[in-house]
């Protein structure tokens, strides 16, 4: 066979090229923008076509079908080429419904380039592609199947799926239709589950998987696999037949020979089957157990077959052999599967093999090291050729091997491979240090037989890659220094050495500043150490690190004026020079230092006690968890918790006031977990630092003492509590039917709803984000006095990557509309508890209906409610914007629903509106006025209703709206 | 197993053809054309054919001046991948009888039609090249016939 991958050069010699387009004037048309000498030209002879397709379509009334479909072909042309198209799009939809094929393909085929899922055009063809799907043209229903399945949107999903399903399970339907059902229906399950019940189709598929054709049956799988990974539960009846299926493949070679790929049974077909089988346990019948056992057996001793025979057997007998690797380490039940896979593995890390293999042999060798410490010493024996690939050239290869090194080791190995990291890390390139510094960092914690190890290590990190070590990194360092005595003196001298290297890192500064502070005063009766050379080092550093750092230096050096009184004359001037330091932070900590170290003796050592030790909890457990999170880049900016922060809870001591904030950083705590506030200059209102700032302290020192609380405090990521009754976000997602209302490193909580006739649903989607399992998950939804909200359960677990649904049922009634329904979520990830509480944009409009009145009627029912005195509010309002009547109108009408009478108000800057607030038994009928005055951006709201409730929380939208 | 788009790009890194099986924006899809086109024609041939690009996997390979580029899911099964983009140069072969990248450009329309006879929904549809060839033939019978309007066609 000629190899294809020299085919596909840009012409051929031999022909010239005019290929089988059947339609010449789209020929010349490609032939002529190809001229094109640059992209001037192109553009130029682009808008030229344009204008005059444009022209044709407008002109001439009676435009045949053969002209459409050229038209039509141009400007798809046109559109790949990069180019907007604002038109067409209807002529397009227009070939849908010709009789003619070659017109109704075009249509199609015009549809899947230009439409999408989304795309304001899309309602109007589900009425062709129903006729399509219903007729009884073989190639009208593929075409239909095959649009549906590449754009089909929510809305098809309700009013196609049934058709689809049928036709998936009518005996007469052909193969070839069958396998585009089977997918299409997939699409539509993915965008809109509620359309099919996967319970229902668990006995339907057991019949289907009966299909002797091998392509239909490689569509089936694909819908199966795609409902299966969402509810297994449903499918798990279906595991018997396929290991039948896969026995029937692979060990009876049944099948026909026009599905063998480059002499392998459909590989396709084999990975499905297998991957299914990898979302289920063991089988339990000793019998299917066998069969599937021999199956794998003879899956992984195929490899040898493949010596000699091209790239593409090889990678179609691969590809099956990994996934059949990657089903027994799932499985985990034979020890003796796992070894042998291990081996073939290893042997496929060989700098000798393909480099796709490599890629792939080490990353199912990370499965493999994953399942527990047997199988990892499966893995270590070949640590030296993992090494090796750690220097590939190839990226994707290192870094898979990086990970595998990670996954690996353990507290044997531990030693070498983080040695063989560092080494590695001196030469490694930009793209990957980040993450590597972040391993090493965790392994040697994990694995530390004893501390200074670490210590030493980190030190290396900071020198090696000093940019790439990241605040989290040396905050852990301070802790765990902290925490373990027998480790101060050590780290205190190799910091000091370190910081004699004149090209000392300023993370390395910042950690050698806090630990001198605390532990150097274990090394100063060493002539070599003393105080003067402690002080004197860090100080060379001073004027070249940035504020966070001089304001850490200038905590170590009033830690060293409280033990070492004979340098107190070299470090009180710095303080008073930096009194007057143009960055706050600076200036206040110099300032407060300043007071301290000229007051009292027993104030300034009871102030300076050293640091007590981080709490268990935080040590253990958060902390480093916190850190391996960051492993997953996604979570970048999770905000890890600081020796700041950690103090134990209960404390109030003074010092940790002062001590605790080498850096003022956002917390992930929440605030109300900071150490509770005592002032030690005593009773001060918290002031926020910006005031601070604008000079406004001279005599005031008192103010000084409290600065880190609130600055830590002010920006909890669970900040939601504080958030304005109407925040922009809620603004945003109140006037949307579907969107994202939270978002955090975790999670991400989406909604989809529908309102009509004073009931409510709403999809609330939790997807997990974080890469961890979230357990313990739970929601509790809090109504509000307009709303009666129910809830159904949802699941304790999310897994990494997945997705929950909960299904919210609403009705409404008359209340106070003052408030948000909220959504308390709890969860658990990775050992933190977190909890936050979330708003959910339902407010009164949605419950309401279009009220159409007569432009007189307007007036006289207006007149009507003035009577009513509390019914009837105004309110005068003042815009952030220019005012601009036509968004407004849309926002009011689209967004909120309200219904725009115009030819009431002559004014064209005044909008007079109607809305009719509806429950499930009863409907309010509203009438509002908004005034706009231009010039002062102002608006004056007038709403009239029959009731209380309905008119104040009518104007509080109205007036959320236009602010 | 989900395929999230399928990506042509010549040498020069002019787009040739692009399916999207998950919804993007226009913009979105620009910038991914932009970013992961220079990850894949910055590559040297002799690499692996698979790059991790956010939370997807791209499988790329290079057919003489044509780059055919793949983005999964990040668990799917690579080589997988790579023998489909290999299965549909196959068909393309076949059907144009020693494919150009000419034949591409000028058919743009067949090469969409095949895609979608081997590929929809973002999932493996039919994997026999004869299979497809033949509902790629009859497809054809039928465009060139003229009176293929009135009676219910079959395949």
């Amino acid at each position: 066979m000629v190899d294809l991958r020299d085919r596909l050069n840009h012409d051929h010699p031999s022909r010239p090229c005019y290929g089988r387009s059947n339609m010449r004037g789209l020929h010349v048309f490609i032939t002529d923008v190809r001229s094109a000498q640059n992209k001037e030209e192109e553009e130029a002879k682009v808008n030229k076509e344009m204008a005059k397709i444009r022209k044709k379509f407008k002109e001439a009334k009676q435009i045949d079908g053969y002209a459409r479909k050229k038209y039509v072909s141009k400007l798809m042309y046109i559109y790949m080429l990069g180019y907007e198209i604002d038109f067409g799009y209807m002529e397009a939809v227009t070939l849908l419904s010709a009789t003619k094929f070659s017109e109704k393909l075009t249509g199609y085929l015009a549809m899947a380039v230009l439409l999408h899922e989304n795309h304001e055009m899309l309602p109007l063809v589900i009425q062709s592609l129903q006729n399509d799907l219903q007729s009884r043209n073989d190639f009208h229903q593929s075409l239909a199947l095959c649009a549906i399945a590449n754009i089909g949107s929510k809305e098809m999903s309700e009013s196609l799926s049934p058709i689809v399903q049928k036709l998936l399970i009518a005996k007469a339907t052909k193969p070839t239709i069958k396998k585009k059902a089977a997918l299409c229906l997939l699409r539509l399950y993915r965008k809109f589950p509620e359309s099919v019940s996967p319970d229902s189709w668990s006995d339907k598929i057991l019949l289907l998987l009966d299909e002797p054709d091998l392509g239909s049956l490689t569509a089936i799988m694909g819908l199966l696999l795609g409902m299966a990974t969402d509810s297994p539960k449903a499918f798990e009846s279906s595991t018997n037949k396929v290991i039948l299926l896969l026995s029937k493949i692979v060990l009876n070679r049944e099948y026909s020979k026009d599905y063998v790929y480059y002499n392998i049974a459909n590989p396709w077909l084999q990975v499905k089957l297998l991957r299914f089988l990898s979302l289920y346990d063991p089988p339990t019948d000793s019998n299917l157990k066998g069969k599937l056992q021999e199956v794998l057996k003879r899956i992984l001793s195929s490899s040898d077959t493949a010596k000699g025979q091209t790239i593409n057997h090889k990678n179609a007998l691969n590809c099956v052999l990994f996934e059949a690797i990657a089903l027994v380490v799932a499985m985990d039940d034979d020890r003796d599967l796992i070894r042998n896979a291990a081996t073939l593995l290893a042997k496929f890390v060989s700098p000798k093999e393909h480099s796709n293999i490599r890629y792939l042999a080490l990353a199912a060798l990370s499965e493999v090291a994953s399942l527990d410490s047997e199988t990892r010493n499966l893995v270590t024996k070949h640590q030296e050729t993992v090494l090796q690939a750690l220097r590939d050239v190839d990226i994707s290869i290192r870094k898979r091997a990086l990970d595998l090194l990670y996954g690996m080791c353990d507290k044997s190995t531990a030693k070498t491979i983080v040695s063989e990291l560092l080494n590695y890390l001196a030469s490694a390139d930009f793209a990957i240090k980040e993450e590597l510094v972040l391993k090493i960092a965790i392994l040697a914690e994990k694995y530390a037989a004893d501390y200074s190890w670490y210590v030493d290590v980190i030190f290396q990190l900071i020198s090696l890659a000093g940019d790439f070590v990241t605040d989290d990194i040396w905050y852990r360092v301070v802790q765990i220094v902290t925490n373990h005595e027998d480790i101060q003196e050590h780290a205190a001298k190799l910091v000091l050495n370190a910081l004699k290297n004149p090209e000392c890192h300023e993370i390395g500064v910042k950690v050698g500043g806090y630990i001198l502070g605390e532990f150097g005063h274990l090394i100063a009766d060493n002539p070599a150490y003393g105080p003067r050379v402690q002080f004197e080092e860090l100080h060379k550093r001073f004027h070249n690190i940035s504020n966070v750092g001089k304001c850490i230096l200038l905590s170590t050096y009033v830690k060293f004026v409280n033990i070492y009184p004979d340098i107190a004359h070299l470090i009180k001037p710095i303080f008073h020079t930096y009194s007057t330091s143009i960055d706050a932070e600076t200036q206040q900590r110099a300032f407060e230092y300043s007071r301290i170290t000229t007051g009292s003796d027993d104030l300034m050592q009871t102030i300076l006690d050293a640091m007590p030790q981080f709490s268990e909890r935080a040590q253990g457990g958060a902390e480093r968890n916190d850190l391996l999170e960051d492993v997953e880049p996604t979570s970048r900016n999770v905000s890890v918790a600081s020796p700041q922060t950690s103090g134990p809870s209960t404390s109030n001591s003074i010092s940790q006031l002062l001590d605790i904030n080498p850096n003022p950083q956002p917390s992930a705590f929440p605030p109300n977990s900071q150490p509770s506030t005592v002032n030690p200059f005593g009773q001060m209102p918290q002031q926020q630092p910006s005031n601070l700032s604008q000079g406004n302290f001279g005599g005031v020192p008192q103010n000084a003492g409290v600065q880190a609380i609130p600055a830590i405090g002010q920006v909890g990521s669970f900040g939601n509590n504080n958030r304005e009754p109407f925040s922009e976000q809620t603004k945003k997602n109140s006037i949307i039917s579907e969107g994202v209302c939270y978002q955090d490193e975790n999670i991400q909580i989406g909604f989809k709803s529908e309102y009509s006739n004073g009931l409510g649903r709403m999809m609330l989607y939790y997807g997990n984000t974080s890469g961890f399992q979230l357990t313990n998950f739970r929601t509790t939804v809090v109504s509000v006095p307009f709303l009666n909200v129910n809830a159904q359960p949802v699941g304790p677990v999310i897994e990494p990557r997945t997705q929950l649904q909960q299904l919210l049922t609403m009705i409404s009634s008359l209340g106070d509309f003052n408030s948000f329904p909220s959504l308390e979520v709890a969860f658990v990830v990775n050992g933190r508890n977190v909890q936050f509480s979330v708003k959910l944009p339902v407010i009164l409009s949605k419950f309401v209906e279009p009220l159409n009145i007569q432009g007189g009627d307007f007036f006289v029912q207006w007149k009507q409610l003035e009577s009513n005195g509390p019914h009837n509010v105004q309110q005068v309002v003042k815009s952030s914007k220019p005012v601009d009547i036509s968004s407004i109108s849309k926002v009011l009408n689209t967004g909120l629903r309200f219904t725009l009478l115009t030819n009431v108000d002559p004014n064209l800057n005044n909008i007079v509106g109607t809305g009719n607030y509806a429950t499930s038994t009863s409907k309010s009928p509203f009438l509002f006025r908004i005034e706009s005055n231009p010039d002062h951006q102002m608006y004056r709201i007038s709403v009239r209703s029959g009731n209380p409730h309905v008119a104040s929380g009518v104007t509080r939208l109205l007036e959320a709206y236009l602010s | 197993m989900t395929f999230h788009f399928v990506l042509l790009l010549s040498r020069q890194g002019k787009t040739r053809l692009t399916k999207w099986y998950s919804t993007f924006t226009p913009k979105e899809k620009q910038r991914m054309i932009r970013e992961v086109g220079s990850m894949v024609l910055n590559r040297s041939p002799k690499l692996c054919n698979f790059l991790e690009y956010k939370d997807y996997k791209i499988i790329a390979r290079r057919y003489a001046s044509l780059y055919f580029i793949m983005c999964v899911d990040k668990n799917d099964n690579e080589l997988l991948t790579l023998e489909i983009t290999h299965h549909y140069v196959k068909i393309l072969d076949r059907y144009f009888g020693n494919v150009c990248e000419l034949d591409l450009i000028f058919n743009f329309h067949k090469a969409y039609y095949i895609l979608d006879e081997l590929m929809i929904a973002g999932e493996l549809q039919e994997t026999s090249e004869k299979t497809v060839l033949r509902l790629i033939a009859t497809q054809d019978a039928l465009q060139e016939n003229p009176g293929d309007g009135g009676k219910p066609g079959t395949i």
